[in-house]
Order: structure tokens, then C-alpha cells, then sequence
């Protein structure tokens, strides 16, 4: 999966951006947007392109918890472990959606088809206990549903 | 408004505006207390130990980045302030260890005198710990980032002062940290270990590591840097009698704060064990025998004026090293030339920079160009031309990325390898020392063409310049110069300095002299002569030739007829001098091997360690009637010398040395040398006294002084004024004949005239492209013995590119043995498609000396061909 962002691709992606430091966070959505993360071969010439130091770009890249540094899976599941959802069975949810795919909270499946995150608060706390796949919010779930929502996903 | 009044704890105090309170409050002499200000990094108020009170709004202001408005009411020391900067250092020192005790940072940790002058010991704060590693991979510094108190002096002083950027603060909260590229170990990232963060950091977070004695019972010693001649000012910190370390001095005029790596942590070379100690003579089947300093002067004047009386004094031979002290380099020249009677005196600075200096001389004659490192960081445009100062120089390169990061500098690199500078670079043009002559040639075409030279600076100032801008003018018809080369003109010709440095690849080509010429050319072309500079081997090699320790002049670069030079030399060296010219460094060692130079004279120059060819050159000096040396370490390669006198360093010795700018800077004697190892002036004075009437110098200063007797430009010089941080600049000498002030352009040679590379015999399919090393500057003798230096890179390594290791069969990794036509050596290969293909790089210098196995004896007058150094390279069994 390294191979994903090939430098040929970079070299599109930068001639896009003008040679400045302000555009670097917008630069390296852009490269996430096309490799679904931050390959590490990327980080010098971005850096040369907007004209900072590799090690500020790593720097701008740990800060944000936007940016990955490594490839994420088709499914990107991100359920909330903010009190609203505690409450109302969020650890439950979180142990479910971890045996269907076989994977904790941050890791990627081998197979590459999820990556699972937690969050603190996903701001729906009326639909509670809430995930998100893929940018979709579900909420009021049980793990027969998750069980459901998650073996259709691609 | 030209001033800003405010009141400062009741006082009326008026500051320029801009002037930060922390600032004005020192400039009265009103103590605040700081943590992650220091006085040479921009204030970023990260740890907030500065607060102070703004009386009117009751707002607690980082004295370090307030600046000073109208009507302020600041107390440093209300109440609220010093409970707020109590808290502030409650909460550092709550997740800090309180291992004080067995720390070696002992008195000089800043957190820690802050604590005590809080009275603050033991937080009752409960404390987030975040343990982590205590990283010690690298010989020179130890990270132990649990006691990081995120301070980011170490990132500041990284990107802003040395403009290197190896870290960053690194994730966030309480993970945060300086961290490198892709999370890359600080050995894999862009750090040069320089050791500025360490020398900076508050705490021990970042450490020296192998310090050999920890005590606060040190006392600081001023000197200069013995590695190269960029000639760093520092403090030399010695503990009983032995220089445990070595400090930058903010402020200090050569290299402000910065050392290199070799400054800050090379200096253990001088406690090495291997040092000689006592003097050695050879018995006959080879082994040596301890004798008395007396005894070994006794039998060298003994054998040396047997062979005077036996073969002539033309049958002797001086070699000084490149380490030796203006008063070193003048003794071994009266040595040789009042004394003995021999015009062969040479240093090894010929084998070292080729034909460089006679380029240089050719160029500009009389006119000595003065030059200043500081041009650097005010240049619009910087050139290298086969240059590394990343590895020759590395406070040189400093300046080149300061200016690069914060002048926006343009940097044109010509180098066919890759350096750690090539990511600066605008323009990095691959060519190789060969096929430089024809790009410097056409660049300059190009700027004539353009129109962009210094039209009146030349028509002014060179004396060849009609004929030489005639030739450069475009015939009509001739075809456009390469759009790359039109580029650098234009950059060259928009800005208002262009510094041009060029290196010691330029000296070992094998058209070094047409290539200095050519540089030389480009220079003048840019009306900016004062812009150029050589880096070269050697910490004193200008000096070498100012005292006349060359075979082509007396001291002061005088000619040798000249009759006024030669009067005033006699009134101080005696009736007798050998005024013709003599054999240089090569020419010696090509003379004794056909058996008619019957004495060398090795003065701290070690013979396998720079000259090329071991084999050969060994077994000339095997044969050779009489060997002597003095020098620190047993010799490279295997002793080849009948007598050996141990030597001390130049932190061990009084004298004066000649940096690349030109500065005379003085080295006061800093700790003994171990055993009966004397400067090498003494070896020197002793021998010269008992070959010839007693020289009568007791001090370096005696020397110093006669030597500005004799040097009329050097009379102005004092020894109080050399000794200063910085040194300081001798005269302008006085041209000795008319008009000759003026430079000269070197004839003409169009591009096409210049030879085309040679290509690769059948047999040696590589060629060699030699590459520095930061840790081993000049022959390597000192940094070999350094533990750290020599403890970072292990084994030999060489780099091929992948495609030609495949058509050899050869894997990354591998053990193999490089062969050339002379001899061979082994290493361990790696590969990088950055190297050239069809070639091959190799380390130069360094502990091993391959280049000098696979080098052969250079043709006559031409000082070293390593751009025809082909070689074939094999795996070896492991």
C-alpha cells in the first residue's frame, strides 16, 4: 500500500499549490485526499514545495488528528465514547463494532477494509449511541444493527 | 516617536519602541527570570517564567515578547507575578524528574537555579508523567526527553541559528516533544550534530554523551578550533589539566555561537590514549627504543649533518603538516633555507589543494582580495563550485543556509553528487570537476552575452579585460548558451553580492589549475573578487604559505629575487640562504624515491596519511637514508620513520593561525601535553640551534615578533590583539611592482577546447567520485583518534547505483573489495540512486585512507587526478 501515492502523482498535486508556507495544511489535505494519507516520501517535497522544513511538515502533520501517516481502510468507523452515549451503552457499541471487524480502536484491518477510531463526541447526542462510517452518521444503535450497518459496508 | 517611557518597578524608564520589557529591565540591571528566552534565538514566550505585572490592568504580561508602550506600570516582583511564576515552575518541575542529584547537568541547569531561587522543592502538584527512553544510539549526544521541559531553544537554535530544521515540537499536549521528519531517528534525519541544541538546552534533556569528567571545578579557557581553518572561536572547558569539552561563544566574531560536530564533540582526540608520548628511535630490525627529548634532537642534527656533508643540503627535505602554527610554518622555512640550506620546504597543503594557489597567484598577483565569512549571510547569490562546506566547513555552511532561509539566497550548486545543501539549492547543475572547465566557460559566455557582467569594475580593475571580453562576446551566428546556464547568469547578475566558494575537489582534478583560473575568471567577471573563497584542507594551510614554508617564496609570498626581500632576510636569517626554488611535497617524495633525497623531514605531518599511493610511498620512505617525524599519533599505516618526536596539540601550544578569511587569531597554550611531547617550534628551534648558531626564541611570541619584522604587512600586529576573540587582519601588503596589483583574466578558452572525460579501461569500470565526511576533516590524523568521531561511522562504506550492482551482480549490504591499479581496499556497499552512474563514491578521508590505497602518484605537476581514478569493485566472501 506504500506504493499508493507514486511520486508522479505527488508532482500533479504540488504543481497545483503556489510555493508558500500557507498552503501547506490545504497541500497535505489534498495529498490525503488522493492517497488516503500521508506517505512518509511525501513529506520532503511538500516541505520544499512550500518552502519549510521535513521536520516542521511531520510536525503539522502529528499535530492535527486529521492527517495519518499510514493507510486507512475502505470503512473509516468512528463511534463515540462521549458521556451521552456512555450512558446509554457507547462501550457496548465500541466492543461490538471491535468483534466484527476484528480490530481495535485505531488500527486498520489487514484486509484493509476498516479502520476504527473513537471519538469524544460525535454532536448528536439526541441519536445516542452514535457511530459514523464513512462520513454517515447512525444513531440509536444495538449490535444486531451494527452487526447489519457494518456487513453492508464494501 | 523615537522613545517609549514606562515605569518600571517606580522607576521612569525610556526604551526605543520595539524593545521588549524583559530587554529594558536587563538594560537597568532589573533581574527577571527566564527559562526559554536566550538572548541569541527569537523570544516566543513558551514558557511563561517572565510573567510580570502590568500595574494599571492587572494583567500578568512574557516580559520576553511584550514590547514596551507608552505609560506601562510594570512590577517585576508584585505579588500576583511571582505567585504566578511560582505556579508556572510548580507545574514544569510536577512531570520533570527530581533525580537532581545524579544528573550530570549538576550546577548548570537552568530549571533547577530556577527552583532554588523559588524555593520550590518538591510540587504538591499531582504530576502527569510521560516516561520515555532515554535515546543514546549516536556517540554524540544522549536525548533523554522525560526531562524536556518544552522550552524549544534546541528547535529555535536548529531552525532559526544553524537553519538545519532536523526538529519540530512533535504531536501535541502531553506527547509533545522535538521530533525529526517522518519520526525518523535524529541519525537518519538532517541533523549534522552540530551540537548547538545541546550546548543551549536548560536541562539535560539533550546531553554530550561520553564527557570525560563531570564537575563544576571546570575552568573555561578562550582558544580556537584545531580542524579547520574556518578557525571557530571557543571555550575550551578544562578540568585537571585535561580539556574535558568545548563551548561556542555567543557573539564571538568568526562563528558567533556555532561549532560543528568536530568542534563540540572531536576534542577527546587530544585525551586519546594513543597519544606519543616520549620520543622514538628505530633500531636496526625495526622495532624503536624510548629516548630522551635531548637524544633524539642529538641523533637527528647528527645524521642530518652527515648527510648535509655527504650528498649537499639539496640532498634534505622539509615537509610541514597542515596543522602547524604560523610560528612553526616560518621556523621550518629558515629551517630549511638559512639553516640547512635547502630550497625543499613545502607543506602539505600542495598535496592537499593542488594547483590552487599557484591558480590564485596567477589570477590575481599582487591584489590580495580581503574576504569575510559574514559576506555570506548577506549574499543575494551564493555559488559552489565543487565546494562541501556541509562536510569541509560546516560553520561556513551555516552562514549559506541562514541566508538561504532568511534572505531568500539563491544557491547554485554545481556538484555531480548530492549534499546536504543540494535541498537548498535553487539550481544544482550535476556536473563533475571534469566537465566544469566548459560550464564554467559557457556561464561566463552567458553573462557576456547577456550583458549582465560588471562591465566597469573589469575595464577598471583586470588588466587582460579588452581582449578577454572580446574573446567572450558572441560571433554572429554562434549558438545561444543552455537555458539552465542562462538562469544562473541572470541569478548572478540580479544580485548585489554573489559569493562565489569553490573546494577541495577543485584542487585534486586534474585541470585544478585552469579550473581556479576559470573561477577566478567568473569572480572578477562579477566585479566582486572580495566574494571568493577556497575551502580548503588544513587548519593553517595560508599560513603555510604566508611564512614562506613553500618552495617557491619567502615569507610574505615574496618572490625569491627579490633583492629587497632577500637584503632584509639576511640581516635576520644570516649570510647563507638557499634562494632557489625547490621541490615541492610530490617532487620530494618523486626525488627520494630515485634515491637523491637522502633526509625527509616530516614537522606534524604524517607520510601515509596524505600521500597518495601507500604502497609506493611507503616503500620510498623505507628506503630512504634518514625519516624523522613529529607528530601526536603512532603513524598511519605502519612507522616509516627512523626518529620519532611526540608532538603537541595546537590546544597544547602557544602561536598564531591564518583562517580562511584571513584573520591572524592566537592560541594561548590551553593544557600541557601529556609526557614529553613538545610543540612542534621546539622541535624545531632545537634542531635548528644545534645546526646552526642558537635562534634565541624562548616564547611563540619571540617568533611572532620577528616574524613581524620580517613581514612588513604584519608589523601593525600585536600579540595582545591576535589573542582577542576573532584575532585580527593584517595590511594590505604593498605591491612590489608597479601596476601589479592588478589581476589578470587567463587567456581565453572557449568551451569546446576543454579535454572530454576520459572513459573508464576495460578492467577499472568505475569512477571514483570521492565524498567528505563531516566527522574527518583534512588528512583525518586527529578525528581518527577522536572516540566519538571515529564511533559514529564504524566501517568503510561506498555507494553505488542500483542499476550497475545489478549488471555486477552485487547486493546492498555486501562486503566488497574496491580495486584500482595501485592497490586496494575494502568496504561495505550501499546503494542510492543518487549516485552517478557508472561510478562510484567513496569516503575521503577518515579513519581508513582509502583514497589514499587507490590513488596513484599524480604526472608531473599535477597535483592529484582523482577525476581519472577508475576502479573495479568486487564482493568478498564474509
Amino acid at each position: 500500500m506504500a506504493s499508493e501515492c507514486d511520486i508522479t502523482r505527488l508532482a500533479e498535486i504540488l504543481g497545483r499549490f503556489q510555493r508558500d508556507r500557507a498552503i501547506l495544511i490545504p497541500l497535505l489535505q489534498e495529498v490525503q485526499a488522493v492517497c488516503g494519507y500521508i506517505p512518509p516520501e511525501a513529506i520532503e517535497p511538500v516541505a520544499n514545495h512550500a518552502g519549510v522544513f521535513p521536520s516542521e511538515v511531520t510536525g503539522v502533520i502529528s499535530f492535527y488528528a486529521q492527517f495519518y501517516t499510514s493507510p486507512r481502510g475502505r470503512n473509516v468507523i468512528k463511534v463515540c465514547r462521549g458521556t451521552a452515549c456512555h450512558v446509554r451503552g457507547g462501550r457496548t457499541v465500541l466492543q461490538t463494532v471491535m468483534k466484527c471487524t476484528g480490530i481495535k480502536d485505531g488500527e486498520t484491518s489487514e484486509d484493509m477494509r476498516f479502520s476504527l477510531e473513537t471519538v469524544a463526541c460525535l454532536g448528536a447526542c439526541a441519536l445516542s449511541p452514535v457511530m459514523v462510517a464513512n462520513g454517515r452518521y447512525y444513531g440509536m444503535l444495538n449490535p444486531g444493527r451494527i452487526e447489519a450497518i457494518l456487513k453492508d459496508l464494501p | 516617536m523615537d522613545t517609549v517611557t514606562i515605569s518600571l518597578n517606580g522607576r521612569e524608564v525610556s526604551g526605543r519602541p520595539g524593545t521588549t520589557v524583559l530587554d529594558l529591565s536587563r538594560q537597568i540591571g532589573v533581574h527577571i527570570p527566564t527559562l526559554c528566552h536566550h538572548p541569541m534565538l527569537k523570544s516566543v514566550g513558551a514558557c511563561r517564567v517572565c510573567l510580570v505585572e502590568e500595574v494599571k490592568t492587572g494583567r500578568l504580561l512574557a516580559s520576553c515578547v511584550t514590547p514596551i508602550s507608552e505609560g506601562m506600570e510594570i512590577l517585576v516582583d508584585s505579588p500576583n507575578a511571582v505567585q504566578a511564576r511560582r505556579g508556572v515552575l510548580e507545574l514544569i518541575l510536577s512531570d520533570h524528574p527530581s533525580a537532581c542529584v545524579v544528573c550530570s547537568k549538576g550546577n548548570e541547569c537552568v530549571l533547577r537555579a530556577l527552583a532554588k531561587d523559588h524555593g520550590i522543592c518538591d510540587p504538591e502538584l499531582d504530576a502527569v508523567r510521560r516516561w520515555r527512553p532515554v535515546e543514546e544510539v549516536n556517540s554524540f549526544i544522549v536525548r533523554d526527553l522525560t526531562k524536556c521541559v518544552l522550552c524549544g531553544r534546541c528547535i529555535r537554535v536548529c531552525q532559526d541559528f544553524e537553519a538545519v530544521g532536523a526538529v519540530e515540537y512533535t504531536d501535541r499536549g502531553y506527547g509533545s516533544h522535538p521530533g525529526t521528519a517522518a519520526r525518523t531517528p535524529l541519525e537518519g534525519s538532517e541533523c549534522t550534530f552540530c551540537g548547538s541544541c545541546v550546548a543551549i538546552c536548560p536541562t539535560d534533556a539533550l546531553a554530550e554523551r561520553d564527557r570525560l569528567a563531570i564537575s563544576s571545578g571546570k575552568t573555561l579557557v578562550a582558544g580556537t578550533c584545531s580542524y579547520c581553518a574556518t578557525g571557530c572561536h571557543l571555550n575550551y572547558e578544562v578540568i585537571n589539566g585535561q580539556v574535558v569539552a568545548a563551548r561556542g561563544v555567543p557573539g564571538s566574531p568568526v562563528n558567533d555561537m556555532s561549532l560543528c560536530v568536530r568542534g563540540h564533540y572531536g576534542q577527546d582526540a587530544l585525551s586519546s590514549p594513543e597519544r606519543l608520548t616520549e620520543p622514538l628511535i628505530r633500531n636496526g630490525a625495526g622495532s624503536y627504543r624510548t629516548v630522551s627529548w635531548n637524544e633524539a634532537v642529538e641523533e637527528t642534527t647528527a645524521r642530518l649533518r652527515e648527510i648535509v656533508d655527504r650528498h649537499g643540503p639539496g640532498a634534505v627535505g622539509i615537509l610541514a603538516g597542515a596543522q602547524c602554527s604560523n610560528e612553526e610554518y616560518y621556523l621550518t622555512a629558515r629551517l630549511a633555507r638559512a639553516i640547512l640550506g635547502t630550497p625543499n620546504v613545502d607543506s602539505i597543503a600542495r598535496l592537499l589543494s593542488g594547483a590552487v594557489s599557484p591558480g590564485l597567484e596567477a589570477a590575481f598577483r599582487e591584489m590580495r582580495p580581503r574576504v569575510s565569512l559574514e559576506r555570506i549571510l548577506n549574499a543575494d547569490t551564493i555559488v559552489l563550485v565543487a565546494a562541501r562546506p556541509d562536510y569541509s566547513h560546516p560553520v561556513v555552511a551555516r552562514n549559506i543556509r541562514r541566508a538561504v532561509r532568511h534572505r531568500s539566497s539563491v544557491l547554485i550548486q554545481l556538484d555531480p553528487l548530492k549534499t546536504s545543501l543540494s535541498r537548498f539549492a535553487k539550481i544544482h547543475v550535476r556536473e563533475d570537476v571534469e566537465r566544469q572547465p566548459e560550464f564554467l566557460s559557457r556561464l561566463m559566455k552567458a553573462l557576456v552575452a547577456l550583458r549582465l557582467h560588471d562591465e566597469a569594475f573589469v575595464k577598471a580593475n583586470v588588466k587582460s579585460a579588452n581582449d578577454f571580453l572580446a574573446a567572450l562576446t558572441p560571433r554572429p551566428g554562434e549558438e545561444d548558451q543552455p537555458e539552465h546556464i542562462k538562469a544562473i547568469a541572470r541569478h548572478m547578475a540580479a544580485s548585489r553580492q554573489t559569493v562565489i566558494l569553490f573546494g577541495r575537489a577543485v584542487g585534486r582534478a586534474t585541470q585544478s589549475y585552469i579550473l581556479t583560473r576559470l573561477v577566478a575568471d567568473l569572480a572578477l567577471l562579477c566585479g566582486q573578487p572580495e566574494n571568493l573563497f577556497f575551502l580548503g584542507d588544513g587548519t593553517n594551510v595560508a599560513g603555510a604559505r604566508e611564512m614562506g614554508c613553500t618552495p617557491r617564496f619567502f615569507p610574505g609570498l615574496a618572490a625569491l629575487d627579490n633583492s629587497t626581500v632577500m637584503t632584509s632576510l639576511h640581516s635576520t636569517w644570516g649570510p647563507r640562504i638557499a634562494a632557489q626554488r625547490g621541490l615541492d611535497a610530490l617532487g620530494m617524495i618523486r626525488v627520494a624515491e630515485a634515491g637523491k633525497l637522502k633526509a625527509l623531514l616530516f614537522v606534524g605531518a604524517d607520510p601515509l596519511a596524505v600521500f597518495p599511493d601507500t604502497e609506493r610511498t611507503r616503500k620510498t620512505l623505507l628506503k630512504t637514508d634518514l625519516v624523522v617525524r613529529t607528530g601526536m599519533f603512532p603513524a598511519v599505516g605502519g612507522e616509516c620513520a627512523h626518529i620519532v618526536f611526540p608532538a603537541a596539540a595546537l590546544p597544547e601550544s602557544d602561536g598564531t593561525y591564518v583562517n580562511i578569511e584571513g584573520r591572524v587569531q592566537g592560541m594561548a597554550k590551553v593544557v600541557s601535553a601529556p609526557g614529553s611531547a613538545q610543540p612542534n617550534a621546539r622541535f624545531l628551534i632545537d634542531v635548528g640551534g644545534r645546526l646552526g648558531p642558537p635562534m634565541g626564541f624562548v616564547t611563540a611570541r619571540d617568533i611572532f615578533d620577528e616574524i613581524r619584522s620580517v613581514l612588513p604587512h604584519w608589523d601593525r600586529l600585536t600579540w595582545a590583539d591576535v589573542k582577542k576573540p576573532g584575532g585580527d587582519f593584517p595590511d594590505e601588503p604593498a605591491p612590489v611592482t608597479e601596476g601589479s596589483e592588478k589581476p589578470l583574466f587567463v587567456p581565453y578558452l572557449p568551451p569546446e577546447s576543454f579535454p572530454r572525460p576520459q572513459n573508464a579501461p576495460e578492467e577499472f569500470p568505475l569512477r571514483v567520485f570521492p565524498k567528505e565526511s563531516p566527522f574527518h576533516p583534512g588528512d583525518g590524523v586527529l578525528s581518527a583518534r577522536s572516540r566519538r568521531l571515529a564511533g559514529f561511522i564504524r566501517e568503510p562504506i561506498i555507494w553505488m547505483h542500483p542499476a550497475d550492482a545489478q549488471k555486477m551482480g552485487l547486493r546492498e549490504g555486501i562486503r566488497v573489495v574496491i580495486r584500482s591499479e595501485v592497490g586496494e581496499a575494502a568496504a561495505r556497499l550501499a546503494l542510492d540512486s543518487d549516485t552517478p552512474e557508472s561510478g562510484v563514491i567513496i569516503p575521503q578521508g577518515g579513519p581508513w585512507y582509502m583514497l589514499h590505497r587507490l590513488l596513484p602518484w599524480p604526472e608531473e605537476y599535477c597535483p592529484a587526478s582523482i577525476d581519472r581514478l577508475f576502479v573495479a569493485v568486487a564482493a568478498v566472501e564474509e
